[in-house]
């Protein structure tokens, strides 16, 4: 019996099912790429801990502290904020130096602060009309390292350790 | 009966057709260039997504790490993470009713600065969210990136 049902041709279904699977495994590869890079951005050592040790307020809007590496790795520097008032959030940078302009509370060290290695440093709150105006009552440090880039060979990256923030009640 | 089976011989013989080398390779030849064509023209679409550190935007919005406050009409901003904010939006909300509320010009807050910026609230409300936007690439173009509510700071006020 002769069939009529009309079909496509043999040598089209191929082209057809080759380019659909084709296409298919582009679009899903270019999708996973993004998703499937799961590598985290950068994050600080967890036995990180800097903290301040002693703190002595100088006339002239000045306050000098002394920082001590507690943890087991290198710090290489640290964000330093103050506050007018103690529950009241940290969100005033201090400077270390008159001829730094709008450095966000960011002090380097030298050379990287080693465990158990101690450093002295006086900062200013002259810039900071509140801190001037009501004192200082609250300092908070945030330390940072300077690690190799993961993604980038023999390049550095500067990554903040939240979890070892600390802040300390102080009356300036 | 003879004299069909011939002519059907004959009609076999005299079709022409394709040798199985050249269809071969044709088919072949239309298969890549038919998928090069849909590659070309579906590379626009995925183009769009924004990334920031070579991954999704969206996966970034988690690693945003922040605190603020607000006290007499100022938000004050510390961004403690590695992830640099571009800039805020406030949320407003009350009993029934919310409205967001942009800041007036991008904060560009790096990676340990801090900020303080003039924001009024005005009216009864009970609290505000302040939600990170952030600054993406998508293609070549710079393309702004308002993460998830949850990634944000809710502040009583």
């Amino acid at each position: 019996m002769r069939m009529n049902k009309k079909a496509v041709s043999l040598m089209l279904s191929y082209v057809i099912l080759i380019v659909i699977a084709i296409s298919l495994a582009i679009g899903v590869y270019s999708w996973l790429r993004l998703y499937a890079n799961v590598e985290e951005i950068d994050k600080c050592p967890k036995d990180t801990a800097l903290i301040i040790q002693d703190y002595e307020c100088s006339g002239g809007y000045e306050i000098n502290i002394t920082v001590k590496n507690k943890g087991l790795f290198n710090v290489s520097g640290f964000y330093i904020r103050g506050a007018k008032n103690i529950s009241e959030l940290a969100a005033f940078p201090l400077k270390y130096s008159e001829e730094v302009y709008d450095a966000d509370g960011k002090y380097e060290f030298n050379n990287p602060l080693q465990p158990n290695e101690i450093h002295n440093q006086v900062f200013s709150y002259i810039d900071s009309h509140e801190l001037k105006i009501n004192g200082v009552k609250k300092i908070e440090i945030e330390p940072f390292r300077v690690q190799e880039d993961k993604k980038v060979q023999g390049k550095t990256k500067e990554v903040l350790c939240d979890l070892a923030t600390i802040s300390i009640e102080v009356d300036c | 009966m003879e004299i069909s089976s011939e002519k059907s011989r004959e009609k076999i013989k005299s079709k022409k057709a394709v040798s199985p080398v050249v269809s071969t390779v044709l088919l072949i030849v239309i298969v890549v260039i038919l998928a090069i064509i849909i590659f070309l023209w579906a590379r626009g679409f995925i183009k769009e997504k924004v990334e920031k550190f070579d991954k999704p935007i969206e996966m970034i919005c988690s690693e945003v790490n922040f605190r603020a406050s607000y006290i007499g009409g100022k938000l004050s901003i510390v961004n403690r993470g590695n992830v640099p904010i571009y800039n805020l939006n406030v949320k407003k909300e009350k009993p029934g009713t919310s409205d967001i509320i942009s800041l007036s010009r991008p904060i560009n807050l790096g990676a340990g600065a801090s900020a303080s910026e003039s924001v009024p609230v005005s009216g009864d409300y009970e609290k505000i969210i302040i939600i990170p936007v952030l600054l993406g690439k998508s293609g070549n173009k710079n393309k702004q990136y308002t993460c998830p509510e949850n990634n944000g700071v809710e502040i009583e006020l």
